[in-house]
């Protein structure tokens, strides 16, 4: 089996559907704190099929699920997560800022989400946020856990270097780069990374990127900044559509309705402020 | 043209903190806080005009809901985008940064609108920096690497910049495939290496030393360390939101001489 055979193969659990699949943003960040258990909990309650999450390594080098490289938005700690170590980070309110109910919500750990996904069958894609500069561990600390882990997992992410040595560390996780400008590489860049999915951002997707995609046997996710956007990119073939302004409610209404919409109408709300 | 000191410091949508995104005010005060490029954002109007907006629409800085390829220039000069300023045409802004100051033009571009507007865009950016004689003092910036590309083709003595927000295997080849000579980059992933990978392959950085953290300000000191580190890195140009901080960066460590790297600017 060649390498481009193996890399697509890896993708099989995210296959075979006759419908997108919907995609929880942050867990179902509209209704609970977003990189939450309590948000992850949320969106499988509510049906998603996947739930896309953030990682950033604490001072200790553990990988934890949260979104900004502060601690300030999301919990009650400030400064960035790799100032603390993970039992400082453990201690910190990662609930209140968004609903006092959830003041006892913690920052999670990836192992600890990647083990609830395992026992619930939700599958998650994990997107690293750590930098080269900081986190030169970055690779082995994420293989760590999500080698073997028995999760459905894609990893995927902005830094395609660090994609392209998690083949290597965690054979068997799928991988997918995220590519938020339009270029005529992208193929190239999936390559480079040993990538099956491309992440693209909704304002230059279009119709041919997702054909040459599928062309190649790869998967395409794309966010629904607009609830107009779902008819759209379900249209097109997108083959996972992420929750983002849009509430995962929405998506999976508009999803099941599939309201039809007219073309013109859909196209314009494709186009986001950036 | 100018000479200037290594790296420059360009003003992000001109000095945002002092006035009016995108204003000839927010120029102005740049130039005065010491920026070497004040960088905006250019949209095609219905008319075919550039005009200076960021967003895809002009409701967060003007108040009035509309997108802004849907309006002519007039409609969007009626408008007021803060403290009774105007939405400046880009005529207007290269005419006022003649001599002055160098320009980075974030030109916009939305390939996934009913129609494609990626050649027309290219060509009007290109036609208003040749009437206004300012092609030194110019680069134009694309998120839309075939913007770039459109860009370069109509007229190759223009500098071209493409953003750039990965970690890629081979920046240089995806900058050449765009007809680029810079690249904007995330600082996250900005080092000494990766400024000596593009340098050797003839391309140059720019990095934002700000976290854009949505209603999270940032601190100071944070600012600070991160300038420094893209200082240290040997980046070519730094974008700011707060001129002066950087600036005064720039000038404690200018005892770390500059390697002589060269900046794609004339």
């Amino acid at each position: 089996m060649s390498r481009t055979e193996a890399t697509l193969n890896e993708l099989d659990g995210w296959r075979g559907t006759n419908r997108p699949l919907v995609v929880a943003h942050r867990g179902d960040a509209h209704r609970a704190p977003e990189n939450t258990l309590a948000a992850f909990r949320a969106a499988h309650e509510a049906g998603a099929d996947a739930i896309e999450l953030d990682v950033q390594l604490t001072a200790d080098g553990v990988p934890v699920v949260v979104h900004d490289e502060l601690l300030d938005r999301t919990t009650s700690g400030t400064g960035p997560v790799r100032a603390l170590t993970w039992s400082r980070i453990r201690e910190l309110d990662a609930g209140s800022w968004f609903d006092p109910r959830y003041a006892g919500e913690w920052v999670p750990a990836l192992a600890e989400v990647v083990a609830w996904a395992a026992e619930t069958g939700m599958r998650l894609l994990v997107e690293p946020k750590t930098s080269p500069v900081f986190d030169t561990a970055a690779a082995s600390a994420l293989a760590g856990v999500l080698a073997g882990s028995g999760a459905t997992v894609i990893v995927y992410g902005s830094d395609h270097l660090l994609i392209r040595e998690l083949a290597e560390l965690a054979p068997g996780v799928p991988r997918g780069v995220i590519v938020n400008e339009r270029t005529s590489r992208t193929g190239q860049l999936l390559d480079e990374a040993q990538a099956g999915l491309l992440s693209q951002s909704t304002w230059c997707l279009t119709p041919d990127v997702v054909e040459s995609a599928h062309a190649a046997g790869r998967l395409v996710i794309a966010s629904a900044r607009y609830p107009g956007d779902v008819a759209l990119l379900a249209g097109w073939g997108v083959d996972l559509i992420a929750s983002d302004r849009t509430s995962l409610t929405t998506v999976s209404t508009q999803l099941s309705a599939r309201a039809p919409m007219r073309r013109s109408q859909a196209r314009w709300t494709t186009c986001s402020p950036l | 043209m100018f000479p200037v000191p290594r790296p420059l410091i360009a003003a992000h949508r001109g000095a945002v903190g002092l006035a009016p995104e995108n204003t000839i005010a927010a120029f102005d005060h740049a130039v005065d806080a010491g920026a070497d490029l004040v960088e905006l954002d250019v949209h095609l109007t219905r008319d075919g005009g550039l005009v200076a907006v960021h967003d895809v629409t002009t409701t967060r800085t003007t108040g009035r809901a509309h997108f802004v390829h849907e309006l002519t220039v007039a409609q969007l000069r009626s408008l007021d985008a803060g403290a009774g300023s105007r939405i400046p045409t880009l005529d207007e802004v290269l005419a006022w940064a003649r001599d002055r100051v160098y320009l980075n033009l974030d030109a916009r571009n939305y390939p996934a609108l009913d129609h494609d507007r990626t050649t027309e865009t290219a060509e009007a950016v290109v036609d208003a920096i040749e009437r206004a004689g300012v092609v030194d003092q110019v680069i134009v910036q694309c998120l839309d690497h075939q913007l770039a590309r459109a860009v370069h083709a109509r007229w190759p003595a223009i500098t071209v910049g493409i953003t750039q927000h990965g970690r890629l295997h081979d920046p240089v080849g995806v900058a050449r495939a765009a007809g680029a000579q810079l690249i904007s980059g995330d600082a996250a992933f900005t080092t000494g290496e990766l400024v000596a990978e593009l340098h050797a392959g003839g391309i140059g950085l720019m990095t934002s030393a700000e976290l854009r953290l949505p209603g999270l300000h940032d601190e100071p000191h944070i600012l600070r360390a991160t300038t420094e580190r893209l200082l240290e890195a040997g980046v070519d140009i730094v974008v700011t939101d707060d001129v002066a901080t950087t600036c005064a960066v720039r000038a404690t460590s200018a005892e770390r001489a500059p390697d002589g790297a060269t900046v794609p600017v004339p």
